[in-house]
């Protein structure tokens, strides 16, 4: 006797039963919740980073260094907007839209290019506001009274430090995205 | 509740009633391990649920609930991947249905599904989308639809696999 493997197939496995609608829909929530909590830290971030820098602008006395603070606020904005712009990639119920391996590498390959990108819209906007500061630390009196200049060059070389460090890690996950994307391009296409 | 969401409750409901024995035996294509397939099964009716609110014909129904349960599990699949490397392999690879595990003197229907099953696991992602629509009676335009293959690339993976499954799979038939 010959079988068909259609219908082997088909009347395989445990009979089914359907999860409630309610317990479906948590575990949506979830998917949303976890976006929720991630906008939250970032908002978070932004209002520690404007109290600190606002207080700067009215606080300290050369204008450079109120110039600066003012642009890392500004800096910090446009950074928190690009993580938000960046970070939305498609959802799994708009992968319906799709087919596999456009939706998989459409996922991957936007978090590649914005980890590869990270100098330009992460580093850079902060950079001019850094270096306002600085200038304006040099100029000050009472700064130059009290915070030698040696130990003003080790802050440089730690902020540079950090900004670099920043960078290379970001290239390395940039790097390993590539790895995975061209394994599931190795996975997908033949012929 | 509004008239959107309700009539997003009342999509999925329906979809999941039709679909939801399809997608069951998905999972069990896509994870080997009971645990994480429900897992899996629930992640898949969750992005169905979601899905239907932006649903509008975009395709056919059939179709969206294919590509959105395949979607979630090749996700799943290509995540689970990084920890156990198992080495996956085309449909041209593979001569015989493999055996069962311990189930190798099963026979009948029971014996050739799980034969199946084996083989499922054994194949890598575009081969294993195809093998399961295959399966599940999607015409071949239907498997483009929902993968993305080109028509060549569905005609010959059909047709590797009608090879296959036209290999006899049990000692009995060997010997017949």
């Amino acid at each position: 006797m010959t079988l068909d493997p259609k219908h082997a197939w088909q009347a395989s496995g445990e009979t089914y039963d359907a999860p409630a609608l309610a317990e479906v829909r948590v575990r949506a929530d979830k998917f949303y919740r976890k976006i929720r909590r991630r906008n939250l830290i970032e908002y978070a971030a932004c209002i520690v980073v404007v109290i600190a820098f606002g207080r700067n602008v009215f606080v300290l006395p050369n204008v450079l260094q109120k110039i600066g603070s003012g642009w890392l606020i500004v800096a910090t904005f446009y950074v928190a907007w690009q993580l938000h712009r960046r970070g939305s990639a498609v959802s799994p119920d708009r992968s319906g839209e799709m087919p596999l391996s456009t939706f998989l590498c459409m996922q991957l390959a936007r978090q590649r290019d914005a980890l590869r990108s990270i100098f330009w819209w992460y580093i850079l906007p902060f950079i001019p506001g850094i270096a306002l500061i600085l200038i304006g630390n040099g100029q000050d009196p009472q700064m130059a009274k009290h915070v030698p200049i040696w130990l003003r060059w080790v802050g440089l070389g730690a902020t540079a430090t950090m900004f670099a460090g920043v960078w290379w890690l970001n290239q390395l996950g940039a790097r390993k995205l590539q790895r995975r994307i061209e394994e599931i391009d190795q996975l997908i296409s033949e012929d | 509740m509004s008239s959107d969401s309700r009539a997003q409750n009342a999509q999925y409901v329906a979809a999941a009633r039709d679909h939801g024995a399809m997608i069951e035996r998905l999972a069990r294509g896509y994870e080997a391990d009971p645990e994480l397939r429900r897992d899996l099964v629930q992640e898949i009716h969750a992005a169905l649920w979601r899905s239907f609110a932006i649903y509008e014909g975009q395709c056919a129904e059939r179709s969206w609930v294919h590509r959105i349960a395949h979607n979630v599990a090749v996700a799943h699949m290509i995540n689970g991947r990084r920890g156990r490397r198992m080495p996956l392999v085309g449909l041209d690879e593979i001569v015989e249905l493999p055996a069962g595990g311990d189930t190798e003197r099963e026979t009948g229907e029971r014996g050739l599904a799980k034969r199946l099953l084996a083989a499922i696991h054994m194949l890598k992602p575009a081969d294993r989308q195809v093998m399961l629509l295959y399966l599940e009676d999607l015409t071949a335009a239907e498997i483009g639809e929902v993968t993305g293959l080109s028509a060549g690339a569905v005609a010959v993976r059909i047709h590797r696999l009608k090879a296959l499954l036209a290999q006899p799979y049990n000692a009995e038939e060997k010997q017949a």
